[in-house]
């Protein structure tokens, strides 16, 4: 609550802020879709992997941070950027330095994404390339309602590395059930994820698994287990027993909310044509 | 001298064959047995005993066959190698070293060869050949044990080892958490959990494969010291004038402890307690002999792995627990029970 006054404080008026710092790899992309580079005093560090982000070439033009309370103060901001949930101790040292600090909910869809960017627009003077956005969403969204023919589409799980696997109330979620699929999450009461043993994978038997896929990934063993011969012998398919379907969506085009979302939506659509 | 040797060694057979010894076996054997068909059964998918063997009889192609043939029997033989390792190791390494506390986790075996194994994982070394990632695990574990002796000296009192034991399992354990932090794969740092605390799930027949050879040499060296640690058992000059090879006993353990051990953790992380744990329960069934406490400790080091992956299935967290946590729950009671009754035989 005192962020968000804060914040207010310093953009009322015509007197915009001209130096703004993200400090969370979401509302980094959020702001390079909104602003241009000069008004970026700095973003994330993870704004720099290509496999994160589809900004990493302009992250590599400004300065980064690692949500250090010491070097943001050090850039001197007019405001500060981020996600409620990431850096909570940092956030208050800035407060307590008196640089505004305005928090994001994470966007866990693209209508919420949506009031994100209306609020952050308003806040720093570019309402109007906000709503221009805004329109592109709509009509992305428009396209691909959230819901459809519902026995018809195929089930579908998102598989991460450690058996990770996406909730219903994720962005991922989002964009699979826009793209025509249906997410086996909801079948087992997952809201925001959790962790799926293999056998569980075989046993639910989904028509499609979901990959996020990296390039270069350096070698761990979250991602050897996504190559296991019971996956692997699974994906082939069997005798009695359909192929399930394979889709790799590039990682960073479905992480964070933002334009870029559209080209996630039309590889998994692609896929189950 | 002659006479005399010949005299215990009968001694000694009779203890091993005689009757205790084969019940022993027989009751141990069952044991795992029983806990290796739970294992195959047991999971998020329960499978019937009776099904499991339509299902490993022969390649369906089905959902349920690649879960009983490509997960949870490569789990289970796992488990088996693992536990039976660590069992035996503890059980050699505490007749080598007569010290009731020397086993491959508290004097850095396992922390080493860990360490082994994270640096040619990690750094990409082990994408190059298949035989790297144990053999990284070996040379860690290898290194320690012999470092171990070499600290240790000759006449070595129990704390000198221990302490040595502690230093350098600390400095592994540093080292390797050092080494996940600094890897750039996010997922890297997660993985911390699985070489500290071990973990059987998700493995495959290609980690059973990849150490397989390891471990029957490993168990074969160290299951041919029985003779030689009964009669170090009554002092190293005695053994001597026993006509035992004390060094070749002792690169044998050492060799032996760094190629089970080694290959072990390279694939299931460094499991506590089991080596420390099994020879302390099963030595009040073997008569205190430390030869004939290598296969029954080989046994119970497996029955325990076993029945501990078993409760790592449990549900009652979201995922599996670890490997070591359960071991631990397991074992930490049993182990305090044994101590607290046995409280005048180590004072």
């Amino acid at each position: 609550m005192l962020a968000l006054s804060l914040a207010s404080t310093a953009v009322d008026g015509a007197d915009h802020p001209a130096r703004i710092v993200s400090m969370n790899l979401c509302t980094d992309s959020m702001l390079f879709e909104l602003v241009d580079l000069e008004r970026i005093a700095s973003v994330s560090f993870l704004s720099r992997d290509p496999n994160l982000s589809v900004f990493s070439a302009e992250a590599k033009m400004i300065p980064i941070n690692r949500g250090h309370a010491e070097e943001i103060v050090a850039l001197e901001p007019d405001l500060v950027i981020t996600d409620r949930t990431t850096l909570p101790f940092a956030r208050r040292l800035l407060q307590k330095f008196g640089i505004p600090v305005m928090l994001f909910d994470h966007a866990n869809d693209l209508v919420e994404y949506r009031g994100n960017l209306e609020r952050l627009g308003a806040a720093i003077g570019v309402a109007d390339r906000a709503r221009k956005i805004v329109e592109r969403i709509d009509a992305l969204t428009k396209e691909t309602p959230d819901q459809g023919a519902f026995v018809a589409r195929p089930r579908a799980l998102v598989y991460q590395p450690n058996g990770f696997m996406p909730g219903t109330r994720t962005l991922m979620s989002d964009l699979m059930t826009r793209a025509g699929y249906r997410n086996v999450a909801a079948e087992l009461d997952f809201t925001f994820g959790g962790f799926l043993a293999l056998e569980s994978l075989l046993f639910l038997a989904p028509d499609a698994v979901v990959f996020s896929v990296r390039q270069n990934r350096q070698p761990s063993l979250a991602d050897a287990q996504l190559s296991h011969p019971a996956l692997r012998g699974f994906l082939a398919g069997g005798p009695e027993r359909k192929r399930p379907l394979l889709v790799k969506v590039p990682e960073n085009l479905w992480t964070c909310a933002g334009l870029f979302n559209g080209r996630a939506i039309e590889i998994l659509q692609h896929a189950v044509q | 001298m002659a006479v005399g040797s010949n005299a215990s060694e009968r001694q000694w057979e009779r203890a091993l064959t005689g009757p205790g010894a084969i019940p022993l076996y027989a009751g141990l054997s069952l044991l795992v047995a029983l806990l290796f068909v739970a294992s195959l059964c047991i999971g998020p998918v329960f499978i019937s005993p009776l099904k499991l063997i339509d299902l490993l009889s022969g390649d369906h192609g089905d959902v349920l066959s690649l879960i009983a043939r490509e997960i949870r029997l490569p789990r289970a033989l796992l488990g088996l190698a693992v536990g039976g390792s660590l069992g035996l190791a503890g059980a050699a390494l505490q007749g080598l070293l007569r010290n009731p506390l020397s086993e491959p986790g508290i004097i850095g075996v396992s922390g080493c060869a860990a360490l082994g194994a994270v640096l040619a994982f990690y750094l990409g070394a082990a994408g190059a050949a298949h035989w790297i990632l144990p053999a990284s695990g070996i040379a860690g574990a290898l290194l320690s044990v012999a470092a171990i002796y070499v600290l240790a000296g000759r006449n070595a009192s129990i704390l000198t080892i221990i302490l040595a034991g502690v230093a350098i399992n600390s400095l592994a354990g540093a080292l390797t958490t050092l080494v996940l932090s600094l890897s750039p794969n996010p997922f890297a740092t997660y993985e911390i959990f699985f070489w500290l605390l071990g973990s059987l799930s998700n493995r495959s027949f290609e980690h059973v494969a990849l150490i397989a050879p390891f471990i029957v040499c490993g168990w074969l060296l160290l299951l041919t010291t029985g003779r030689a640690l009964d009669a170090l058992s009554l002092g190293e000059e005695t053994a001597t004038s026993l006509g035992i090879d004390l060094v070749r006993t002792r690169a044998q353990i050492i060799v032996g402890t760094a190629l089970a051990v080694g290959s072990s953790v390279a694939v299931t992380g460094v499991v506590g307690f089991i080596g420390l744990v099994v020879p302390h329960l099963m030595r009040p069934l073997v008569g205190q002999r430390p030869g004939a406490l290598l296969g029954a400790s080989t046994l119970g080091g497996a029955a325990l792995t076993l029945a501990a992956d078993i409760g790592t299935r449990v549900p009652v967290v979201a995922g599996e627990l670890r490997l070591g946590v359960v071991t631990a729950l397991i074992g930490a009671p049993f182990f305090l029970h044994l101590v607290l009754r046995k409280r005048t035989v180590y004072q």
